[in-house]
Parts: structure tokens; sequence; C-alpha cells
């Protein structure tokens, strides 16, 4: 019932072999396994969403996925985000304007502004409200979030297709 | 939390790995309820039967004559995105994005809500009030129920250990139709509802109510058809005033309990604003219709 086995599981653009029970979660999974400790295991209930993830583009409750799952799929964490040199836009702009208090849920923030940015381009602060939603700011911080997701799109706008950087799908 | 996972790759296997499994097995759809109720201890499984990976459990279809076809595995992020349900399910759309918030709707399935059999079930009341037909499968074949009939309690449905939800079908809106839902929850994102009302309603070319379904959610065990409301609705001309009639028709046949959420009097309350709010909302867009 507790036997292991092999998976093997695209994140952030490397193949990696993990051995573990098929009960596991992707996030238990990524945290113990993988040592990718940036989505965070805040309630694991599908509550707070500090476990976002992308799978294949779309944001996830990591906690509630099976890491069986996510075979087969492009997962990108917190990790991947960035795919150059420096921050990624919304990092950036997460820095800039203090979006970032405590620091706990900001990954899963980060993760889930980047998918509403490449499905919102210039996403209404309704949108924005909206799309992050799910993400839970125990430090209330979330005027600054709004304002550095606006910022973040407005400069990936501005920089263009080659400017959006980021592995997103 | 400790279980077996199988992953079949076609419905009969599925079906058949259910039928061996019985009680000791459960099928796993988005996880969102499952998986947490295995967490906390509530319900312990020998094995999980994921279900995600058959092909032709998801998807929408929608066909101007047969109507919205939906398979099971189709998640509320779908159903609230999609152009079809969003024109002509405006209900369906609206309770689908209530529901928790985006990656939870990324995940979560109509399948797996109905199979969840919370009284406060986001999906019910629309899929009731739209006239929803489910399908089930087991080994020895499928049957379908009216939507209404797939919940029998609390946490419980017409299931029996080896069936799964596979289908839901939705038929075509009648001409000079419309239909709306609306939930009242504190908070506008991952929250429960303490009431939740959908309708839909049909009238004829003189403005004369032909038809009407009105369904309410989380103010009894089960949600429930407002049926004195509807015959009340049915042969007249919709008014504010007779919406607010169907209001207190509808608060009085409810059944609510008083809970954390919400007082048993409260809850009758808002049945009575919601229910007058949604069918004249539904109406609304009956009136725009150009079917």
């Amino acid at each position: 019932m507790s036997d292991t086995r092999v998976f093997q599981l695209l994140v952030n653009g490397a193949t990696r072999t993990v051995s573990t029970e098929p009960y596991q979660t992707l996030l238990d999974t990524l945290r113990d396994q993988l040592l990718l400790t940036g989505a965070k295991k805040g309630c694991n209930e599908g509550e707070c969403a500090s476990c976002t993830v992308l799978v294949d583009g779309i944001p996830v409750n990591s906690c509630l996925v099976l890491v069986g799952d996510a075979e087969g799929k492009a997962i990108v964490t917190v990790e991947g985000i960035a795919t150059g040199a420096g921050p990624h836009p919304v990092q950036d702009a997460f820095v800039q304007l203090g979006g970032v208090q405590c620091g706990y849920c900001t990954p899963g923030m980060v993760v889930s502004a980047c998918a509403l940015i490449g499905e919102h381009p210039d996403p209404t602060d309704d949108e924005i409200k909206t799309y992050l939603a799910g993400n839970i700011c125990r430090c209330t911080g979330y005027n600054k979030i709004t304002a550095a997701v606006r910022t973040a799109a407005r400069t990936m706008r501005e920089a263009g297709p080659s400017g959006a950087a980021g592995r997103t799908a | 939390m400790s279980f077996s996972v199988h992953e079949p790759a076609t419905l009969n296997e599925a079906l058949g790995l259910l039928a061996h499994e019985g009680d000791a097995g459960a099928a796993l759809a988005g996880g969102t309820d499952l998986l947490l109720r295995i967490r906390r201890g509530t319900r312990k499984y020998r094995s999980v039967i994921n279900i995600k990976r058959i092909k032709g459990l998801d998807g929408i279809r929608w066909d101007a004559s047969e109507g919205l076809t939906l398979g099971a595995l189709t998640t509320f992020r779908a159903l609230e995105t999609h152009p079809a349900v969003r024109d002509h399910y405006p209900a369906l759309a609206e309770a689908a994005h209530v529901v928790a918030g985006v990656q939870l709707r990324n995940l979560a399935t109509i399948g797996g809500n109905l199979g969840n059999a919370s009284p406060s079930a986001d999906s019910v009341p629309p899929l009731v009030a739209l006239g929803a037909t489910v399908t089930i499968a087991s080994a020895e074949g499928t049957r379908s129920m009216p939507a209404a009939g797939c919940l029998i309690g609390p946490g419980r449905t017409v299931l029996s250990p080896g069936e799964v939800f596979t289908t839901i079908r939705i038929p075509s809106p009648a001409p000079h139709s419309g239909n709306a839902f609306e939930r009242f929850s504190p908070r506008a994102a991952m929250d429960i509802g303490i009431v939740s009302v959908a309708a839909a309603v049909a009238f004829d070319a003189d403005g004369v109510c032909t038809s009407c379904r009105i369904a309410l959610g989380a103010v009894s065990p089960v949600p429930l058809r407002a049926e004195a409301a509807e015959t009340a609705l049915l042969g007249e001309r919709l008014t504010p005033a007779l919406a607010a009639h169907a209001g207190e028709l509808a608060a009085a046949a409810t059944k609510p309990i008083s809970d954390i959420r919400g007082t048993a009097d409260y809850r009758r309350a808002m049945v009575r604003v919601l229910t007058s709010r949604v069918v004249l909302h539904a109406a609304s867009r009956a009136a725009r219709s150009e079917r």
C-alpha cells in the first residue's frame, strides 16, 4: 500500500525523476523530494493558495493535486518564473512597490499574477482582485499587491512579447 | 493518509475497478473535496480510482437543438469562461464563478460537486432550475435521472458503490426564456453560500409566464424546488410585486438550519430577497433573448 513509484516530472523546464508514494501531493513532492520550497504549505486544504503552481500554464493549488496527475505536464513553480539573469517583471514590481510583507503568500501571489497577466495582459483592478481572490495575504497587504500586478502588467506590455519573460506555459 | 492509486485509461477499466473496490474505493475527479476528507480522516479508502485520465469525461459541447452536454470532469473554470454557457446558461456560469477561487476552479469539477452532495453546492440549484439530466455509469450499464434526484441528503447521493456520474445534459433554452443565479455569502470569494437561488423562466409572445423553475440551495438537506413560487408565476405577467410574492412563497417552503453562517430566520429572509431578485433578473434576460 505504501509502495513507492517512480514519477517523471517536468519542473521549470527540466525533467526530474522522483520516487515517492502515489498518494503524495505535488506540493509535498516539490518541497520534500525536489527541495523546491518556494511553493508554501500554508493551509494544505486549498484555502490559501500559497502553494499555487502552474500546471500546463494553469494555476492550481498543488496541495490538492496528486503527484501522478502532474506527470506529462509542464510544472512551473516560483523558482521557474524568472528565466533570465534578473527577476521576472512581476517579482520586480512586488519588490519595488512593497507587495511583500511577511512574504509567505508571495510565491503563490507571483505565480498566480503571472497566469493572470497571461490571460489578461491589461487587467482591471477588478480582474486582478477576482483572479487573486483565492490567494490569502494574512498581512492584508492587498492594495500594494494589486498595484504591483498592475505595474508588472504595464511593464510587460511595454516591453512587448520578448519582454514578457517567464516560463508560464 | 495512505491509499493505493489507480489510473484507469478508459471508463470501462474505471468501472471495473470501482465495482471491485466497492465501499473501499472512491472515484477521484478534481480532488478538492475527496482529498480533504481523506486527509482529515473523515473517510478512509483502500484505493482511489483517479478518473481524470479518461478521455471523453471532460469537455463542454453546445448544440442549438440538443443543448449543452457537460462531461462530469468539466471544471468550474471551464464553465465560467465558456461562451455558450455564458450566453445560454448564465445561471450556471454565475454559479461556477462564485466557487472558491481561480486555483480551485481550475481543479474542482461539476461531477465532483454533485458527488460531494453538500446542501450548499453552488452548481446544483442552476442544474435543477435548468432541468439538467445526469447520466450515471457502472459496470452494469448506465442510467439517467434529473439532477434534482441525484442528492438524497447532506453528503449522500443516489450513487451506489461502483457508480459514477459521467455526463450532464441541459436542454436547449426555450424561446423568450432566461435564467439567473445569485448566492449570498459574506465574502465574495473562498466562501460557502448562506443561501443560493437559481431560476429559469420562459414567456409566450404576450409576456405570460409559460414555464418556471426555481431552485434553492443551502436551505434544506438537499437543494429544493420552490414549487409554490413557481405556480404563482405560471400563467401570469411578471411584475415586481408578483416577484416579491414569489419570494415570500419560496421562503415559506424552506427548511433551513441555524449554524455559524446564519440562523434559520436569516436564511428565510435571504431566500425571500434573492428569489425575487433572481426571478426578475431571469425575466429581464428573457426579454432580451431573441430566440
